[in-house]
């Protein structure tokens, strides 16, 4: 067995030597049956040997080469832009600075510095690549003034325009699901690998991935003890287990194990290696999250990047190698500082540090940052779509690229103030029950998405419901219902006055349809505006039936949510699934006039030498007329005035906002779906097991709407389409309009041509016959 | 119509330069405009009611026209749609900006994305010269597709949309 764990050149030539020994010798006739059935059984042996070595080695070669030694893609935030006249807070701005690494003095003479006084930055900007071309290295001054910005000035003192760079919000290896913070061996503090080597695998640098000496040690150990107190495992052999294997210990594994140790050191030389395990080893657990690398585990256990930490840190972090959960440092703090005592002196004995060095270190505390104040990956929900939409949308030979850098649209302030809105009105909502939700914040106009959360704990990396829960959708279908029927204003204004009134479809075979109102109540005839505003069910499927599945479905398909199918009566009130991307795509397609835009999150992409290699440019679709969404949008206007979004007068007074509210089958989904002139947001509150969660649309969701667009600037709706529109008084009951100075009267838009035809008198006149 | 298509379209951009940086840019900047490009248009009708009036409130989206404007000049249009995509995004509501843009896509042969960036413009504002702009660069975008009747049509649009001016 022993020649088994050595190098296969080895491997080959003590065989051959055995060989050539057992060639001399007795003959006698049973000696030469017995000796026959050892070179067979040999024989057989180095077969299986040699081919279990080469399927390993291919494993090896193939895995492990393609996907290890490329540098990751990092992926960072849009630049900060800095305009006169921007809304934004001056704590915004420092933030930034801060983030991307820029320094706070008293005189920024350095680049990378900035001052502040009070309201004014003097920033020394660096220069920068990224989206939309660069920024050179220039000094710029910034005023604030009543929470926007009051000037930028170049040095000259003339009005600029500045960027300050995007932040890196992570890193991705494109064709992989996890996210990790890489680190290049040529980073890595000396320290830590000295560490690792002193206790871990002190004759790295020499041994041919396996040690069959530590081995049998090891296992002498192990009997003694009776259960495993020593591993024996090289550095190579661990990296084998951690990147191939899985984690169970037998025999066969062990096998496994050794031969691709032998195989990775083959191929491979020991740097890369060595880059490999400190990325791929094991630190820790967090809820189903492992924390694989040493990248990672600083931050999960230190809170702070890998080459800020100091020897204590250090021998902290290679003592839980040997078991993390065993020597967690915060449930174990007294077990995990004797380990890492253990390592220090085993540093010393290796003559790594010195023996002054390492008491320093002994008497430091563990310095481990409170879980709670970790902040482990920066926006998992976010970088997941990034990562899909790398893969749907960028040529896979760009991707191969190394060190590709991606400029998204993620803006750092809209994605907090989602994330803050989901997780505080989810935790003010459920006393202990298991509500979850998600959110998604995109520009209208471009369709560029600056925020997603797809968990109430938005750092938590898991099921992203903001792109994978995919609920029934509700009232919010109903926009596109009263679109098709805006749609043929000689049949339909918003003045028409509609029938509230109960009533069935027949779906054949004796079966019947018949939608109710959430109220339960059916109050007769209202005005088409009203209808939608109040989110009448009736009303709608009544208005649905008589223009038709057909025009429905058109509708809905130019809003990209087309169920797919032939609809049923009962998808004119939302019985179909979308996800709170697609729900978001579908309002900002009204949102932008009827104009389209794929909701992107990739801006650019460089290549390492900032070269770049595609963008995503600005694109707009005219996928509806954009005078009928103008008419739908101002009904979803109405909605936050008067109607089921009402409570947005006192959750974000004096701003202007169109939206719709959406709830399911015994309140199993609560959705609101909204936006402004610049915004379009969704967010979705409701359960995983798909239980009722008790919530109405205006209660759950439209809330969680409220406060993360209240943190955003107040942009007043749009006005698309109003060339082709004509507004007057009416009075729906009479089907009738009336001159302007009936100032009681209500003012409705319609499309050119279609107002009503108009009466003389602000009331209708009565004769009365004497 | 009698004109060229191709000179008109020139005309009326210049024209909006002009109209752009006179409004837009701080005040101590000189307009900057080619020479022998304003005595052209100063002939035709469309130059003399002078009644494009757009005004930008925001220097930012003059400071970033005035960068396209110059990326435009020194024919490197990447930059030019660069600058305006960020001006865009101070000002989502410019129709003079989308109409830009779909020039600049026409010229870069990008036919149907230049008839949905000048529908935006159209769907933006109701100022007839620029509609009527908006509507030559769709009919010019459909004939390069080869869409001749859908071409009539929107030179048909633009004729009522300068009419009604």
């Amino acid at each position: 067995m022993g020649a088994l764990w050595q190098h296969p050149r080895a491997v080959a030539k003590r065989t051959s030597s055995r060989n050539r020994r057992k060639r001399t010798p007795r003959r006698t006739g049973r000696g030469a049956w017995i000796r026959r059935l050892l070179l067979l059984a040999t024989g057989f042996g180095l077969a299986y040997v040699l081919t279990a070595f080469a399927i390993l080695d291919h494993r090896v070669r193939t895995e492990f080469g393609q996907t290890q030694w490329r540098l990751p893609a990092h992926v960072y935030t849009q630049p900060l832009e800095l305009y006169s006249g921007r809304d934004l807070d001056p704590e915004v701005l420092e933030d930034h600075l801060v983030a991307v690494g820029y320094r706070a003095t008293s005189a920024p003479d350095q680049v990378g510095e900035y001052s502040r006084d009070g309201d004014r930055f003097r920033i020394h900007a660096r220069a920068f690549r990224a989206a939309h071309g660069g920024e050179p290295r220039r000094r710029i001054e910034v005023d604030f003034a009543g929470g926007a910005i009051a000037g930028v000035r170049a040095a000259d003192g003339t009005a600029t325009i500045a960027r300050i760079e995007p932040e890196r919000i992570g890193s991705v290896f494109p064709g992989r699901a996890e996210d990790r913070v890489l680190v290049r061996l040529e980073d890595v503090p000396e320290r830590l690998v000295d560490a690792l080597l002193a206790v871990e695998d002190q004759a790295f640098r020499e041994h041919h991935g396996v040690r069959p000496s530590a081995i049998a040690r090891a296992a002498i150990a192990n009997l003694r003890a009776g259960r495993t107190v020593q591993g024996g495992s090289t550095i190579t052999q661990q990296l084998a287990k951690n990147f191939f294997l899985s984690s169970e210990q037998t025999l066969a594994r062990k096998f496994d194990e050794a031969l691709m140790a032998l195989s990775l050191e083959w191929h491979f030389d020991k740097d890369e290696i060595l880059e490999a395990y400190l990325n791929e080893v094991y630190l820790g657990q967090d809820g189903p999250r492992s924390i694989n690398g040493f990248g990672l585990g600083a931050r999960y256990w230190f809170n702070r990047p890998l080459d800020e930490l100091d020897l204590h840190e250090f021998a902290l972090l290679v003592g839980m190698i040997r078991g993390p959960s065993y020597y967690d440092a915060r449930a174990r703090p007294e077990r995990a500082r004797r380990r890492r005592d253990v390592v220090l002196e085993a540093m010393v004995v290796a003559g790594a540090v010195d023996a002054d060095a390492a008491s320093v270190a002994r008497a430091q505390p563990l310095d481990v940052a409170p879980r709670e104040r970790v902040r482990l990956a920066g926006y998992p929900a976010y970088i997941d779509l990034v990562r899909r939409q790398l893969a749907a949308y960028y040529d896979e030979e760009d991707l191969r690229t190394e060190g590709l850098r991606v400029y998204t649209h993620l803006d750092p302030r809209a994605q907090a103030a989602a994330e803050a809105a989901v997780s505080g009105r989810l935790d003010a909502l459920d006393g202990g029950q298991d509500l979850q939700g998600a959110a998604i914040i995109a520009e209208v106009n471009s369709g560029a998405v600056v925020a997603v959360v797809g968990d109430r704990a938005p750092r938590t990396a898991g099921f992203n419901r903001a792109l994978d829960a995919r609920r029934q959708v509700g009232s919010l279908a109903k926009s596109a219902v009263y679109l098709a029927a805006l749609g043929q204003p000689q049949r339909y204004t918003l003045a028409t006055l509609m029938d509230d009134a109960e009533f069935s479809v027949d779906l054949g075979g004796g079966d019947a349809w018949r939608p109710r109102n959430f109220d339960g109540e059916f109050p007769g005839e209202m005005a088409l505006i009203d209808a939608l505003a109040q989110s009448r069910n009736v009303a709608t499927a009544r208005l649905g039936m008589d223009i038709g599945l057909d025009a429905v479905g058109k509708a809905l398909a130019a809003l990209g949510v087309n169920p797919g199918r032939r609809l049923h009566p009962a998808d004119l009130l939302g019985a179909f699934g979308r996800t709170p991307l697609e729900v978001a795509a579908m309002y900002q397609t009204l949102a932008a006039g009827g104009f389209d835009s794929p909701l992107s999150t990739i801006a650019e992409v460089h290549d390492a030498a900032g070269e770049p290699l595609a963008r995503s440019p600005l694109r707009v679709r005219q996928a509806l007329p954009t005078e009928s969404v103008f008419l739908v949008n101002h009904a979803l206007h109405e909605a936050t005035r008067t109607g089921t979004a009402r409570a947005l007068t006192s959750l974000l007074p004096g701003r202007a906002v169109a939206g719709k509210t959406g709830t399911t089958n015994d309140l199993r989904d609560s959705w609101f779906a909204g936006f402004d002139g610049r915004h379009v947001g969704v967010a979705w509150v409701g359960r995983d097991d798909n239980l009722p969660a008790g919530l109405t649309g205006s209660a759950g969701a439209l809330p969680v709407w409220a406060d993360m667009m209240r943190d955003l600037p107040a942009v007043p709706l749009q006005a698309s389409g109003s060339g082709g529109i004509e507004w007057a008084r009416v009075a729906p009951e009479r089907g009738r309009s009336l001159p302007d100075h009936c100032t009681d009267a209500r003012r409705l838009p319609f499309l050119a041509g279609s107002v009503p035809p108009r009466d003389r008198d602000c009331r209708e006149q009565m004769l009365r016959l004497p | 119509m009698s004109m060229r298509p191709g000179r008109l379209r020139l005309l009326l951009l210049l024209m909006i330069a002009i109209l752009l940086a006179a409004c837009a840019t701080a005040p101590e900047r000189e307009p900057v405009v080619d020479e022998p490009a304003i005595e052209e248009p100063a002939e035709d009708p469309i130059d003399e009611d002078g009644a494009i009036r757009h005004t930008v409130d925001n220097e930012a989206v003059a400071l970033l026209w005035e960068q396209a404007e110059e990326a435009r000049a020194n024919d490197e249009i990447r930059s030019a749609i660069g600058a305006l995509e960020r001006a865009l995004r101070v000002a989502p509501e410019d129709p003079v900006l989308w109409s830009r843009l779909a020039e600049l896509q026409l010229e870069q042969g990008e036919h149907g994305v230049a008839e949905n960036f000048a529908a935006r413009s159209n769907s933006l504002t109701d100022h007839g010269l620029l509609l009527y702009r908006n509507w030559l660069i769709i009919g010019a975008a459909r004939e390069y597709r080869g869409d001749d009747e859908g071409a009539r049509e929107a030179r048909a649009q633009a004729d009522r949309a300068r009419g009604g001016d």
